[in-house]
């Protein structure tokens, strides 16, 4: 054997050591994107492993957008790239370039376009069977020609690598997102099978106690008529009635959460119902101390349903906002239209939107998801029935709205209502002029 | 080890044409990974039929390709080497056998017309599973029954006695060259596939195109190019010799598990394509020989 083939015998051994060695390294990348929980993350292992592989000025991330189906610059290493870059995709973009990398699923070397001074970019697209995920620019100024099989092999493992962590990483995050959403409908269902059970029972129960306590109440009064009657029976007798007054009341409303909410339904305007309420408590004298804050729109669209069954939810909100404002405080009333929200496939033209503010003493976090509950108080020592919120949920969704809340604890709690506006029902040409009590 | 009865084989396989130099000298080089884009066009812009041919290749529907590529380097880099490689091998292959042995003239194009379908069939295939290797299967499935074409120049009076016999009795072609050769074209083709140096995964899928599962690491290759080969029978493109189906290896294609729809499509993706590429092939030619 000559010296020039044990020469040339000893190089190609030591090719392939370091090929080796090489491949080693990329296999430990493994460990290190076992760690990482994000894009960015992956994103910085590989940019790393990039750098190693090639002498380069840059490279930079683009991915497709899942809504608008566009490349999308998602990161650029440096940073100083980050103009250029996107300028020369467009470009490569435009003439076919990109495409046709993508359907072919190789790494491309390119000349670049835009950037200046024979700048090389070599193209690693991002893909796996099932997605195409994005494109690897990198920006080097060594010649084309002069870039090895070797560099491109190991860019296109690189980037084989960084697709699949990356396409795993975006399936595990969609299925936890579906997931965390599937958890909360399952809690509505459950909140909403708790609720038309409780209903079921109440209905019943507070029937068989509204007559006994009449018959109570009736024979009270009788006895009340007594002539012979001393001071101290007649008082006792007076805190019987109140009491059996205030167990009527309980039970009334009770069984008006339960019952089904008459479907007596008409087109009223929201303003007017506003107005009464407001009025109706402008006039109360516990309510002295609150500042009210209304804005209202002047033009809201007509909305159709039971007025007297919205004026409710009012008394309740504006009941609970009093109640959080012992030492007074500002409440206020904001309602707009908002014909973004439309839902035409469901004869919808937009929503009210109606907000209800206090400055009070807020809401424990714990005790925010049971708010709706029935039977749910805070205010058991100031008579609390515990089916205010309740009743208010069950008006809402007879109307196809809704009721969410929001609330810091010592600073305030926000009630949001919707209402859905139906196709045709025309805006208010004049707005009543509100009497706004105390202002 | 060569078995005993291929030694008679080999002997004549070495009268036949070996693949030019320059295919041999590029193949080397894309085996190297030190190679550059330009230590490769410095071998093929020496030769100057080679280059044009490239040229036109590369700029060809085949590579869809959006802009014309005008440079030997300029195609290196954008195809990559293995499919340089691969581009000028095929066209040296097609060189070797066209044109110099007028024996079973119209066999021959039969059996090239089955060997282009099932390239197409190959690169279908490999299209609809996302696969990275689409121009390689190509390339496979061009040439994995080369070793009929051995046959058919060294030995054509066996050759045609096995095609007479696969008239006569109810066999394939496979059985009846075990029966009348003592061998048969994948045994044939891998001996050729080897003396020319030709990537591992082309000799194994051209030994193992009937039997896939026994192509090792190559396995899912080969079962591309094995499917693409009934494919092409039921649309009965070409002739490999006979007009039998081979027998659809189960186990592979369990693997695929191709639903009705997806058998359907591809069966008109390679039909379709078919009738486009060889139009497209016999315009060339003619260009070629007006040159």
């Amino acid at each position: 054997m000559g010296d020039r083939q044990v020469n040339n015998l000893e190089k190609g051994y030591k090719a392939i050591l370091e090929f080796v060695d090489r491949m080693e390294e990329i296999t430990q990348l493994q460990d290190r994107v076992d760690i990482t929980s994000n894009i960015s993350q992956i994103w910085r292992v590989f940019s790393a492993e990039i750098q190693n592989a090639i002498h380069l000025d840059g490279c930079a991330l683009f991915l497709v957008d899942e809504t608008s189906q566009e490349f999308v610059l998602k990161h650029a290493d440096p940073i100083s790239i980050a103009e250029s870059v996107p300028k020369e995709v467009d470009l490569q973009i435009a003439c076919g370039m990109f495409a046709w990398v993508i359907k072919r699923r190789k790494p491309a070397l390119v000349p670049a376009l835009f950037l200046k001074n024979n700048k090389t970019l070599i193209m690693l697209p991002l893909v796996t069977i099932r997605h195409i995920l994005g494109m690897v620019v990198v920006v080097t100024s060594i010649d084309e020609s002069l870039i090895t099989h070797e560099n491109i092999r190991v860019l296109g493992m690189l980037a084989k690598q960084c697709a699949l962590v990356m396409d795993n990483f975006l399936l595990y995050d969609r299925l936890r997102k579906e997931h965390e959403h599937l958890q909360r409908a399952q809690h509505q269902i459950l909140q909403a099978e708790k609720l038309a059970s409780i209903g079921r029972l109440t209905a019943g129960a507070s029937h068989e106690i509204l007559n006994p306590l009449n018959i109570l109440s009736g024979y009270v009064q009788l006895l009340q008529m007594h002539p012979t009657l001393d001071d101290k029976s007649k008082q006792y007798l007076d805190v019987i009635q109140d009491q059996v007054e205030r167990i009527a009341g309980i039970v009334n409303s009770l069984y008006r959460f339960s019952r089904p909410i008459e479907s007596r339904k008409e087109t009223f305007s929201i303003h007017e119902v506003i107005d009464r309420v407001v009025r109706l408590f402008g006039h109360e004298r516990r309510n002295d101390r609150i500042q009210w804050n209304l804005q209202v729109e002047t033009d809201l669209p007509l909305l159709y349903g039971n007025p007297d069954a919205i004026a409710q939810v009012f008394v309740i909100l504006f009941s609970n906002a009093r109640d959080a404002m012992p030492d007074g405080g500002t409440l206020t009333l904001e309602a707009r239209f908002l014909p973004d929200s439309a839902k035409p496939d469901r004869g919808w033209s937009g929503l009210v939107r109606i907000r209800v503010a206090d400055t009070g003493i807020g809401i424990r976090e714990e005790d925010l998801g049971k708010i709706f509950d029935p039977f749910f108080t805070t205010k058991q020592h100031q008579n609390g029935t515990g089916l205010g919120l309740s009743l208010a949920y069950g008006i809402l969704q007879e109307h196809e709205g809704t009721i969410a809340v929001e609330s810091r604890l010592n600073e305030g709690t926000v009630f949001t209502i919707t209402l859905p506006v139906h196709i045709g029902e025309v805006r208010e040409a004049v707005a009543p002029v509100l009497d706004i009590p105390n202002s | 080890m060569v078995p005993q009865h291929l030694k008679n084989v080999i002997q004549r396989i070495n009268d036949l044409p070996t693949l030019p130099r320059t295919i041999l000298r590029i193949s080397e080089l894309v085996n190297n990974p030190k190679t550059s884009a330009k230590d490769l066009a410095k071998v093929i812009t020496d030769d100057q039929v080679l280059t044009a041919r490239l040229l036109k290749l590369v700029n060809s529907s085949f590579y869809g390709f959006p802009q014309k590529i005008s440079t030997v380097t300029g195609a290196i880099v954008l195809l990559g080497f293995d499919a340089i490689r691969n581009l000028l091998l095929t066209t040296s292959v097609f060189d070797l056998f066209s044109n110099k042995y007028k024996a079973n003239k119209e066999l021959q194009e039969k059996f090239w017309d089955h060997s282009l379908g099932c390239a197409i069939g190959a690169k279908a295939i490999g299209g609809f599973l996302k696969s990275e290797q689409v121009e390689e299967l190509f390339v496979a499935g061009l040439l994995h029954d080369i070793g009929k074409i051995v046959e058919m120049m060294i030995m054509p009076q066996e050759f045609e006695q096995a095609v007479q016999k696969t008239r006569d009795e109810p066999i394939t072609i496979y059985q009846a060259e075990e029966q009348v050769l003592g061998f048969t074209h994948t045994e044939v083709g891998r001996l050729l596939a080897e003396k020319w140096n030709l990537p591992t995964k082309l000799s194994h899928i051209i030994a193992h195109h009937h039997h896939p599962i026994k192509a090792g690491r190559f396995v899912d290759e080969t079962a591309v190019v094995h499917v693409a080969d009934i494919f092409c029978r039921a649309l009965g493109l070409g002739s490999g010799g006979d007009e039998r189906m081979t027998p659809l290896d189960m186990e592979v294609w369990g693997r695929f598990n191709f639903s009705s729809q997806v058998i359907d499509y591809l069966l008109q993706e390679i039909d379709q394509t078919f009738s486009d590429i060889s139009s497209v092939l016999v315009a060339t030619k003619a260009a070629e020989h007006s040159i």
